[in-house]
């Protein structure tokens, strides 16, 4: 299914001019510099094709022949480009010495002549013109040879804009080269993708674009040890997929993961892409939707959509029935693995991120505090903020498929921020929504638990969010009795009073006592004690871990009315 | 040709890995017909028979779940095992500890099927339709096993339990799962062959293993 959506995809991109996607036999590659010849066949010039982006050199994407095949090890050579080795027989080693490479340039004459030995076309004549007189001692002493050694280069006629690989004499020469050779090892089978019986690939085309994979490409389909092959079959033969469909889902994925693409984001560990199945403006603001952090998407159109969602609705010109499809890959070494797969519609998609949204509303502490928490946000808060290790992998795929699929979040997110909040008492606006999502959502998808409020709710009488509002008072008691303190309650009883109430909770009251004697207008907070405590019975001997974080939204929504009752509490001192 | 039974299978995990993922294991939404074969074949065989799935029935919701494990990254060379063979002093082993490698898996969760199938006569022996559809019924009945049924994966154990008919499946409409593995062809170079799986309110028809509507 995956495999075949995003061949499908690839059919999609063909068809479409104003995306730059290589068709079968070619390849986007990165080109450092473009050699210009006469029609002679005399090398003129290296012009350089990087450009400065980001404070970085960024090589060109340039579409060239390549076959499909994976270069590993012996001396082949790509036709009409590839790295100095080939092209100019000669490049330095990591020390800075220059090494030739006889046999490479061998290869590179060897293989011009193989495919267009015959033409006529100038740009081609000129080519292999200039592989017959090349002399490979001449290239050390090529001006700035340091930086040129070693990197792609492509070639160009003095004159045209276009480089010779491009020329239509070229292109069909390289074709006919590769119909020809096609692989005679290559066995027939039956293509899981298109389901037609088609010589199979060996070796896929490999991915390039996943965090932390390898460099030099990863695969989905990679058999790399033998204990993954079945039934004595080799590589890629274990799982039959044609050639061509090889080609397009590779390239597809490819033209997902590239750099400058707006079609993928990172969770986690997890490089997640995302596409629709015909154009939509949801394809890139999807991306903003997960990490609203990125601010490319436009912010007024983005706040409009989200609201909109968040209501449950859908902004009228997006098509709701168009299929969306995400892919989450992670990277071990040479292989990727699924991290999640989900196939779905644009309005089923939307629906299930704005309920995502609408659970974790919560009223806000500071004006700075994003209204539409990203992915990173929500999980920053698991973590040690000290520590430079992320979330734990598998728990942002755990999230991100609770959203997708409309399910409980995972325990362990609620378990690792109510974690966090005893270690370093820390209960922000942040925390608090996620507490208040976890609880809401199982609230409403299971029928068990309570309901959670968005701000203040002074008529909820649940034990838990009233214990939660009373340890809120009592400690703006001691801070209006002792301000400046070092330590508050907080640091030194927060996670006594929410995990054993009722070992603590007498002893804060008594000291509760002494705090209200010395304010000034403790009076204020002895009332407001009491009527956290005409709803309470008696103190639970313990509470469970949901009950925890309704405490931790009790703390929460009381601290916040205390902040913005203050300005008014003043003015009333001030009245009095 | 013959009686039809009607299994159900159910279990906390299983994985129906995709032949294109299963390196870094990917399952299949539902059931292949090849993991159905299985379990029938764990709990009743002969030689004389082959069992064909009809259908099968996805009987709770479609969930995902990751795990990463450890595994063993090589086989054992068949040299190693012949040496040791003939030479009794020489020591056969793999250790983990030097061949480690981490191989993670999209798992489905709590799944349960009904899967409808029949058997066919494989050549002219033990021909008695009664015989063995007994003994599969009365197998299947007291929970009797040649070897623990798995649901894709062999740490993935089944539960089973025949039934005279399937409760309505929770999944209503029709979704196209794409080219599905139905089976391995044993008797032609162990090749893969697929077919067309469209699932229409939970309920999969499977083609025969011989027909046009399995390629390959």
């Amino acid at each position: 299914m995956i495999l075949q959506a995003l061949c499908g995809f690839y059919d999609r991109l063909i068809n479409d001019s104003s995306k730059q996607v290589a068709l079968f036999g070619f390849s986007t590659e990165n080109i450092d510099f473009v050699a210009r010849l006469n029609k002679k066949g005399n090398l003129l010039d290296f012009v350089d094709l990087r450009e400065l982006k980001d404070k970085k050199m960024v090589r060109k994407s340039i579409i060239v022949p390549k076959p499909p095949k994976k270069r590993t090890s012996g001396i082949t050579s790509y036709f009409a480009w590839d790295k100095t080795d080939y092209v100019l027989g000669c490049t330095i080693d990591k020390d800075g010495n220059t090494i030739f490479k006889l046999d490479q340039f061998f290869e590179f004459k060897k293989q011009l002549g193989e495919i267009c030995g015959d033409s006529k076309d100038e740009g081609i004549v000129a080519l292999m013109r200039f592989a017959e007189t090349w002399q490979t001692e001449n290239a050390p002493m090529l001006p700035n040879w340091p930086e040129i050694a070693g990197k792609n280069v492509v070639f160009q006629l003095d004159g045209e804009l276009g480089y010779i690989h491009d020329r239509p004499a070229a292109k069909e020469a390289w074709l006919t080269f590769l119909a020809n050779s096609a692989d005679d090892e290559s066995k027939d089978a039956m293509c899981l993708v298109s389901g037609k019986f088609c010589p199979i690939a060996n070796l896929h085309p490999p991915i390039f674009g996943v965090k932390d994979a390898h460099i030099s490409g990863a695969g989905i389909v990679n058999f790399n040890k033998s204990s993954f092959t079945s039934y004595n079959k080799e590589q890629n033969l274990n799982a039959p997929v044609g050639i061509q469909p090889a080609f397009s889902y590779a390239t597809a994925l490819n033209h997902l993961l590239r750099r400058e693409s707006k079609q993928k984001i990172q969770i986690a560990d997890a490089t997640t892409v995302y596409w629709t199945e015909r154009d939509s403006p949801v394809e890139s603001t999807f991306g903003f939707i997960l990490d609203p952090s990125d601010t490319s998407g436009g912010d007024a159109q983005m706040a409009v959509y989200l609201d909109a969602i968040r209501e449950g609705k859908l902004p009228p010109d997006i098509d709701g029935s168009m299929r969306f499809f995400i892919l989450g890959l992670s990277a071990n070494g040479p292989r990727l693995s699924i991290r999640f797969w989900y196939a779905s519609t644009v309005k089923d998609i939307s629906e299930r991120i704005g309920q995502h949204f609408s659970d974790l509303a919560m009223i806000r502490s500071f004006d700075s505090d994003p209204e539409y928490p990203g992915m990173w946000h929500l999980l920053k808060e698991t973590t040690n903020r000290k520590s430079s290790e992320g979330p734990p992998p598998l728990l942002a795929g755990a999230v991100v498929q609770a959203i997708l699929n409309g399910t409980p979040y995972p325990r362990a997110l609620l378990s690792a921020v109510i974690g966090r909040i005893r270690a370093d008492q820390n209960l922000n606006y942040m925390r608090a929504a996620i507490i208040k999502a976890v609880l809401a959502r199982n609230n409403r998808i299971l029928g068990h638990g309570t309901e959670v409020p968005m701000a203040l709710d002074k008529e909820n009488k649940n034990i838990a969010y009233l214990l939660g509002r009373l340890f809120a008072t009592l400690e703006k008691a001691q801070k209006d009795a002792i301000p400046g303190a070092n330590a508050t309650i907080k640091d030194r009883f927060y996670g006594s009073a929410s995990s054993t109430p009722r070992v603590v909770f007498p002893q804060l009251l008594r000291l509760g006592q002494h705090h209200i004697e010395k304010a000034e207008f403790g009076w204020v907070r002895d009332k407001q004690i009491e009527e956290i405590i005409g709803s309470i019975r008696e103190f639970p001997a313990h509470m469970s871990l949901d009950q925890q974080g309704l405490f931790a939204i009790g703390y929460y929504h009381q601290r916040q009315d205390f902040f913005t009752k203050k300005d008014n509490s003043k003015e009333e001192g001030a009245q009095q | 040709m013959t009686y039809g039974v009607k299994l159900q299978v159910w279990g906390e995990y299983a994985c129906f890995t995709r032949p294109e993922m299963k390196v870094e294991r990917a399952s299949y939404d539902v059931m292949t017909p090849s993991a159905a074969r299985a379990v029938l074949e764990a709990i009743y065989w002969k030689p004389a028979i082959r069992w064909a799935v009809d259908r099968i029935h996805v009987l709770r919701p479609i969930r995902f779940m990751n795990i990463r494990r450890n595994e063993v990254a090589n086989k054992i060379p068949l040299g190693n095992v012949t040496k040791a063979m003939k030479n009794e002093s020489s020591t056969l082993a793999l250790y983990i500890e030097d061949d480690r490698q981490q191989r993670a898996g999209l798992i489905l969760k709590d799944v349960c099927y009904g899967v409808e199938a029949h058997f066919e006569y494989v050549g002219g022996d033990d021909r008695n339709d009664g015989k063995h559809l007994d003994s599969f019924n009365r197998r299947a009945r007291d929970g009797q096993c040649f070897t623990q049924p798995y649901l894709g994966c062999r740490e993935f154990s089944a539960n089973f339990k025949l039934v005279d008919e399937f409760l309505q499946s929770p999944l209503k409409g029709e979704q196209d799962l794409g080219w599905m593995l139905h089976d391995i062809d044993f008797a032609c170079d162990m090749e893969a062959r697929f077919f067309r799986a469209k699932m229409i309110d939970g309920v999969i028809e499977v083609p025969p293993f011989i027909s046009k509507g399995v390629s390959g």
